[in-house]
C-alpha cells in the first residue's frame, strides 16, 4: 500500500465539480482508494464520501491507495490534486 | 367533483384551462414494511430495475442539457449519475434489504436519513448543501421503484403541469416540451427559475399555492389564471365559460399588444424613445426582441452564480454573454456585475451573514472585494464584446473611489486578454447603476468618469426613503412619485444630458405607465424594464405628446405629496390624450 499526505490547494476544495474528477480518474485504476482525514477514512471512488469529507482549501489528507496498479493510480490522483483539478480558480 | 378556489402568486400572465398532469411529491416511508426471507431476492431485483430506470432518465437529461447549453452545465448530472453508482450507499441499501427483511422503500428511506444527518452536520454551508443532490437523487430512484407501467401516462396531450416544486433541470426540460398549457405550483416565487421560464415560453403559471398537489389529482380539471394568480380547480359549467370568455379577451389584448411591437417607437409628435428589456437568461432574449425591445438595458449575471452549484468559470460567463450578445446584436446589452450579497447571499461565495444586508457587503462592494472573482467577470464580458453590442454596467456604486479602482482592474484585464491574443471591444462603455442616494446627488461628478448612466429606481427608492418594501408595516410609506424621489431622478436625468452622456432607467418606474410619463417629461429615451411590459409602456408614449408630456410633469413637480402629483398628471394627461392609460384589462 502507497500512503502519502497532500494539501487540498484550489480554492473550492474538493467541491461536486473536482469530487466527479477525481472519482472518475480513480475509477480508471483497479486499485483500491482510501482518503484519510482527521482520523475518518472514505472510500475514494465513493463521490458522496468525498463530499462528505467537506474538505475544503488548505485541508491536508491522506491518500492511500492498494493494488497492483497503486504506483500510477497514486501519481494520477496526486497530479490532479497539485494541478488544482484543472480549475482555473 | 369538489370545486374551489387557491390563491397564489401570478407570476406568467395569461389564462390556461384543462386536465391536470401531477408530478407526485415523493414522500419517504416512515413504515417498516417487512418481507419473507424466499422474498429479498425479488426485492433486490426490484432496487436494481429502479436503479437502471434512474440512470437511463439521468443519462438522458445529462445529454439533452449538454446538447442545448453545453458541457459546463451538464456535470451535475454526472455528480448525479456517481451518486446512483456510488458503492457505499448501494451496499447500505443492499444490506438494510437482506439484514432487516425489509421493502427497498424502507432502505431508501433508511438510507436518505443517514445521508441527511451526515450533510447537516457540516459546518461549510456549501458541502452542507450538497444533501439537495443526494436527496435528488434518491427521490428520483424512489420514484422509480413503482413500475412505469402503473405510474399516470403522460400520454403527450397538452395538460397543466401540477407539483410541488420543479428542480431548475426539471423546468427547463418540462416546460420547454411544448405540451404545458400551464404550471401551478406549491413553492417558488416572482424570481424563482420556473416564474422565469414560464414568462419567456409564455406558459401562464401561478407559484407559492402552499398545497395545490396534494389537492389535486390526475385527470381533474382546473382553470390556472396567472393573471390574477389564482387556481379554479373543478369550476362548475357557469364559471368556465366566464374564463373562457376572459382567456379570449387576454388573447385579444395580447395580439393587440404583439401589433404594437413591431410599431416604431416615438411619440405622437415624433420624440423617439428606446424600450429596452431587463433579462437574467439568454433564453430570454428572443421573446422579449418579438415583444418589441430594442436591446437588453439589464443583464442580471448573477443568475449564473445562481444556476451553478459551484463558482462558474469564464468560460461559463463567456459562453452565455457571447449567445446574449450575438442574438441581440446589433441591439446593445447591458451586462450588469454581479449584484450579490445582502439577502441574495449564495453558499459558493461563503458570504458572512449580515446584521443590515441592504447596507452590507453587496454588489460592487463584494466585487472589489474579491477581485479574482471580479477579474473573470470582466474577462468573460471584454470577450462577449467582440461578438456584439457590449457594455459594461457595474451596480451600487457610492463614490468616485470605486470607479478608479474598476478602471485599474479593467485595464489590467484588458493587457492579459491582449497577451493571449484575444478579441474584444477597446472602447466598450463603462456606465454605473444610479441606486444609492449618495451617487444620485453627485451625478454631475460621476458622470465624467464613465461613459453612461443607468437607474436602478427600486432600490434608489428603498434607500432614498428608508423604507424596505416588503415590510408589510412600511411598505405604505414606498411611492415612486414622492416629490424627493422625483427630484432625484429629474437631476440625474438631466445632469446626465447636459453632459451629454446616455441614461437609461432600469427600476420597476419604467414599467409603470404614470411613472414612464414621468420619465418621459424628463426627457428620459432609454427604458429598461421586465419585456412583459414592453408592449404595455410602448402604447401609453406612443399615445401622448412629448412636448404636452413635459409641461404638465414641470408643473407637477411643483406639487407636496406623491397623490397630488398622481392626480395631476392623469388629470392633465388625459384631458389631452384620453387614450393615454386605456389599456383594458392590463397584464
Amino acid at each position: 500500500m502507497l500512503k502519502k499526505k497532500i494539501t487540498i490547494k484550489n480554492k473550492l476544495g474538493m467541491h461536486a465539480r473536482a469530487a466527479v474528477k477525481f472519482v472518475n480518474v480513480a475509477n480508471r485504476f483497479k486499485s483500491s482508494v482510501k482518503i484519510e482525514k482527521d482520523g475518518n477514512e472514505i472510500d475514494g471512488k465513493s463521490i458522496l464520501g468525498i463530499l462528505t469529507l467537506a474538505a475544503v482549501q488548505g485541508t491536508e489528507i491522506v491518500l492511500k491507495v492498494s493494488g497492483k496498479d497503486e504506483d500510477k493510480a497514486l501519481s494520477a490522483l496526486l497530479e490532479l490534486i497539485n494541478n488544482k483539478f484543472l480549475e482555473k480558480e | 367533483m369538489e370545486y374551489f378556489r387557491l390563491r397564489g402568486i401570478g407570476v406568467s400572465p395569461g389564462i390556461a384551462i384543462g386536465e391536470v398532469l401531477l408530478t407526485e411529491r415523493v414522500i419517504f416511508t416512515e413504515r417498516k414494511e417487512k418481507i419473507l426471507p424466499h422474498q429479498v431476492e425479488h426485492e433486490l431485483k426490484r432496487l436494481n430495475k429502479a436503479i437502471e430506470r434512474t440512470k437511463s432518465q439521468l443519462t438522458r437529461i445529462k445529454d439533452q442539457i449538454r446538447k442545448k447549453m453545453g458541457e459546463e452545465h451538464s456535470f451535475i448530472l454526472e455528480a448525479h449519475l456517481l451518486m446512483l453508482e456510488d458503492k457505499s450507499m448501494r451496499s447500505g441499501l443492499d444490506r438494510i434489504i437482506r439484514e432487516e427483511h425489509c421493502r427497498a422503500e424502507w432502505a431508501l428511506s433508511c438510507i436518505h436519513e443517514k445521508y441527511k444527518r451526515l450533510f447537516e452536520s457540516i459546518s461549510d454551508e456549501y458541502f452542507r448543501q450538497r444533501e439537495s443532490d443526494i436527496s435528488d437523487v434518491l427521490t428520483k430512484l424512489y420514484r422509480n421503484l413503482e413500475s412505469p407501467d402503473k405510474k399516470k401516462k403522460d400520454d403527450g396531450r397538452e395538460k397543466i403541469l401540477v407539483a410541488h416544486d420543479l428542480l431548475p433541470s426539471e423546468a427547463a426540460l418540462k416546460l420547454s416540451r411544448g405540451n404545458v398549457l400551464a404550471v401551478a405550483i406549491d413553492m417558488g416565487g416572482q424570481t424563482s427559475h420556473t416564474a422565469i421560464l414560464a414568462r419567456s415560453l409564455n406558459i401562464p403559471a401561478v407559484l407559492a399555492l402552499r398545497n395545490i398537489s396534494q389537492r389535486v389529482k390526475n385527470g381533474d380539471y382546473i382553470i390556472v389564471d396567472g393573471s390574477d394568480g389564482e387556481v379554479i380547480v373543478n369550476p362548475p359549467h357557469a364559471l368556465r365559460k366566464e374564463f373562457f370568455d376572459k382567456k379570449e379577451k387576454y388573447e385579444d389584448y395580447r395580439r393587440e399588444l404583439r401589433k404594437t411591437a413591431k410599431l416604431r417607437s416615438t411619440t405622437l409628435d415624433n420624440f423617439r424613445f428606446y424600450p429596452l428589456a431587463n433579462i437574467e437568461l439568454p433564453e430570454e432574449v428572443k421573446p422579449a426582441l418579438s415583444l418589441g425591445a430594442e436591446g437588453v438595458g439589464l443583464f442580471r449575471s448573477e443568475f449564473i452564480y445562481l444556476q451553478s452549484t459551484s463558482l462558474p468559470s469564464e468560460e461559463e460567463h463567456y459562453l452565455i454573454y457571447s449567445q446574449i450578445a450575438k442574438e441581440t446584436s446589433p441591439f446593445p446589452v447591458y451586462i450588469r456585475t454581479i449584484d450579490i450579497g445582502g439577502e441574495k447571499s449564495l453558499p459558493q461565495l461563503k458570504i458572512e451573514k449580515e446584521p443590515n444586508p441592504a447596507l452590507g457587503l453587496r454588489a460592487i462592494r463584494f466585487s472589489l472585494r474579491e477581485t479574482d472573482l471580479f477579474k473573470i467577470q470582466l474577462r468573460a464580458i471584454l470577450r462577449a464584446s467582440a461578438m456584439g453590442n457590449v457594455r459594461i454596467l457595474i451596480p451600487m456604486i457610492t463614490e468616485i473611489e470605486e470607479i478608479v479602482e474598476i478602471k485599474i482592474l479593467l485595464r489590467e484585464v484588458k493587457e492579459e486578454l491582449k497577451l493571449k491574443r484575444h478579441k474584444y471591444d477597446e472602447n466598450i462603455p463603462l456606465g454605473v447603476m444610479i441606486e444609492v442616494p449618495a451617487a444620485a446627488a453627485m451625478t454631475d461628478l460621476l458622470v465624467k468618469e464613465v461613459d453612461y448612466l443607468s437607474i436602478g429606481t427600486n432600490d434608489l427608492i428603498q434607500y432614498c426613503l428608508a423604507v424596505d418594501r416588503g415590510n408589510e408595516f412600511v411598505s405604505y410609506l414606498y411611492k415612486p412619485l414622492h416629490p424627493s424621489v422625483l427630484r432625484l431622478v429629474r437631476f440625474v436625468i438631466e445632469t446626465a444630458q447636459k453632459a451629454g452622456k446616455e441614461i437609461s432607467v432600469c427600476g420597476e418606474m419604467a414599467a409603470d405607465p404614470l411613472a414612464a410619463i414621468v420619465l418621459l417629461g424628463f426627457g428620459l429615451v432609454n427604458f429598461s424594464m421586465n419585456p412583459i411590459f414592453i408592449p404595455k409602456i410602448k402604447k401609453t408614449l406612443r399615445s401622448v405628446e412629448f412636448k404636452t408630456v413635459k409641461k404638465v410633469i414641470r408643473e407637477a413637480m411643483a406639487l407636496k405629496t406623491a397623490q397630488e402629483i398622481e392626480e395631476y398628471i392623469i388629470e392633465k394627461i388625459l384631458v389631452k390624450h384620453p387614450n393615454a392609460f386605456l389599456m383594458g384589462k392590463v397584464i
